[in-house]
């Protein structure tokens, strides 16, 4: 069945009622949503995307932030909200929409001459909306694609980061358990002013994060962590008689 | 519209080929307006939160439903079936490679979020431990540099290094604008000495844990120290 109809199904003024009843109800949202509050946030710059999820994940990454400086989260504020819902229109409405629709004209018209203006507003605007549209459907598989290899890369560096942080943080004990080694007399266990005969605690020298062995023993200690996570990761330290650390060096993906 | 024109007369033609480019035009106006109405609502109506997620994915599902109505409205016959066949497909295909990556982007900003916190955490516990580290091992050391047989005690000492040290006092001199770490005395006797740090805004492990400062669940960092040693107590 042909769309031509021989008379107009809507009143004339019909669909620019519809158009002002939507712009009201978006206005009146805009509205809405403006009294809430609008205190400085933790500054993320606005991705400029097509993809809505853009802006879901950049206010979720900004709360986040705010809790890492102890600020409580922030609702998303009016103008993160129209970034977030304009793509989502333009996506997902009026694209393809206009797209679809045009396309569907033209191939069932079987391009009469009248519809075959080479060029005019309509005919731009519906090459945009059909760009906007092909675009989105052809980049959404690479985003796809590279987007999860981008995410494994990115939990990889930060499992490296939180391991090399933990054993820091295992060899900050340690630095403390060889000062006080050093600082008892031997009586109590200790080495007398030295750390001659000192070695990791069982407990201490396995862990989850690594392993900790003592590779040399002079005026200072030096400690060597393996991660038990990575194996190529390491990182060596030097421990002074009042547990002081210092000549960091740290191996494979730890640097 | 062939046939019109073969049937028509000339102006009969023009009238009639108007009054179908206007409405397809308003039934495409129509579409949109729909639309907009419908994504924009559901975004707007969805339960306010602190992210973006509920409304986007509430908008989003609405915006599939709509694509979904839209598209079986323009593949309608007459147009051939292959054609229907192959543009649902490729409809399908783009619909669920974009809802995969819609909701992979929701697990990655949410699971770095949680991963800023924990990191703020194992910071916490480095910062805390270098600041706890320091006042018991000096302490610990001048005691056993003492010579005769009248020692001071653990305590004397401890106050001789720290001025002003009593229970409930913060030791801890700020090294950076900013440095808002505490090392509270919590016990200050002869022979043992406990000092604590604690967070104020990261959680610890056991969120029922009633910290020193009178909050509950932060992490919380302790060392005591007597004649016989340090001793390291990860609270919280």
């Amino acid at each position: 069945m042909s769309q031509r109809t021989d008379s107009p199904e809507f009143a004339p003024g019909f669909i620019w009622q519809i158009i002002l009843l939507t712009v009201a109800v978006l206005c009146f949202a805009v509205y809405s949503r403006s009294q809430e509050d609008s205190t400085p946030r933790m500054g993320v710059k606005s991705p400029i995307s097509i993809f809505p999820w853009m802006m879901g994940g950049k206010q979720t990454i900004e709360n986040g932030l705010r809790a890492f400086s102890g600020k409580p989260p922030e609702p998303p504020p009016i103008d993160d909200r129209v970034r977030a819902l304009g793509p989502l229109l333009i996506s997902m409405v009026l694209c393809p929409t206009v797209f679809f629709l045009e396309w569907r004209r033209r191939r069932l018209a079987k391009a009469s001459l009248l519809q075959r203006t080479p060029w005019s507003m309509s005919t731009a605007f519906y090459a945009l909306c059909g760009l906007v549209t092909v675009l989105v459907a052809l980049v959404v598989g690479p985003v796809a694609y590279f987007g999860e290899n981008a995410r494994e890369n990115q939990r990889h560096a930060q499992a490296v980061q939180t391991n090399r942080d933990f054993t820091i943080d295992e060899l900050n004990l340690l630095a403390m358990d060889a000062a006080q080694y050093n600082i008892l007399p031997r009586q109590l266990g200790g080495g007398g002013r030295s750390f001659v005969g000192y070695s990791v605690p069982e407990t201490k020298a396995k862990t989850e994060e690594a392993s900790y062995t003592v590779t040399e023993i002079r005026n200072v200690v030096v400690f060597r962590a393996a991660s038990s996570k990575f194996p190529l990761c390491a990182v060596q330290v030097k421990v002074d008689s009042l547990g002081h650390m210092r000549d960091w060096v740290y191996e494979g993906e730890f640097r | 519209m062939t046939e019109k024109k073969q049937r028509g007369a000339p102006f009969m033609e023009k009238n009639t080929v108007t009054i179908e480019i206007k409405q397809e035009v308003s039934i495409t106006l129509l579409w949109i307006v729909g639309g907009v109405i419908i994504v924009t609502l559901v975004f707007l109506l969805t339960p306010s939160s602190m992210d973006l997620w509920p409304s986007l994915n509430a908008a989003g599902i609405a915006g599939v439903v709509y694509l979904i109505a839209m598209m079986t409205y323009a593949l309608r016959k007459p147009m051939e079936m292959r054609v229907r066949a192959w543009i649902g497909i490729a409809a399908i295909f783009v619909l669920v490679l974009g809802g995969f990556t819609w909701v992979r982007m929701q697990q990655e900003s949410e699971f770095h979020a949680e991963t800023l916190i924990k990191v703020r955490g194992i910071i916490g516990r480095g910062i805390m431990l270098y600041g706890l580290r320091e006042p018991p091992v000096k302490t610990l050391d001048e005691f056993y540099r003492q010579r005769g047989s009248r020692k001071e005690s653990l305590a004397d000492i401890f106050r001789k290094q720290n001025s002003g040290a009593a229970v409930g006092t913060n030791i801890h001199k700020p090294e950076w604008e900013g440095d808002q770490s505490q090392v509270i005395v919590a016990k200050l006797e002869p022979a043992m000495i406990e000092l604590l740090s604690q967070e104020t805004y990261v959680k610890g492990r056991d969120p029922q844990f009633k910290n020193h400062n009178g909050q509950v669940g932060m992490i919380q960092e302790k060392v005591i120290l007597t004649e016989k040693g340090i001793t390291y107590v990860s609270e919280n």
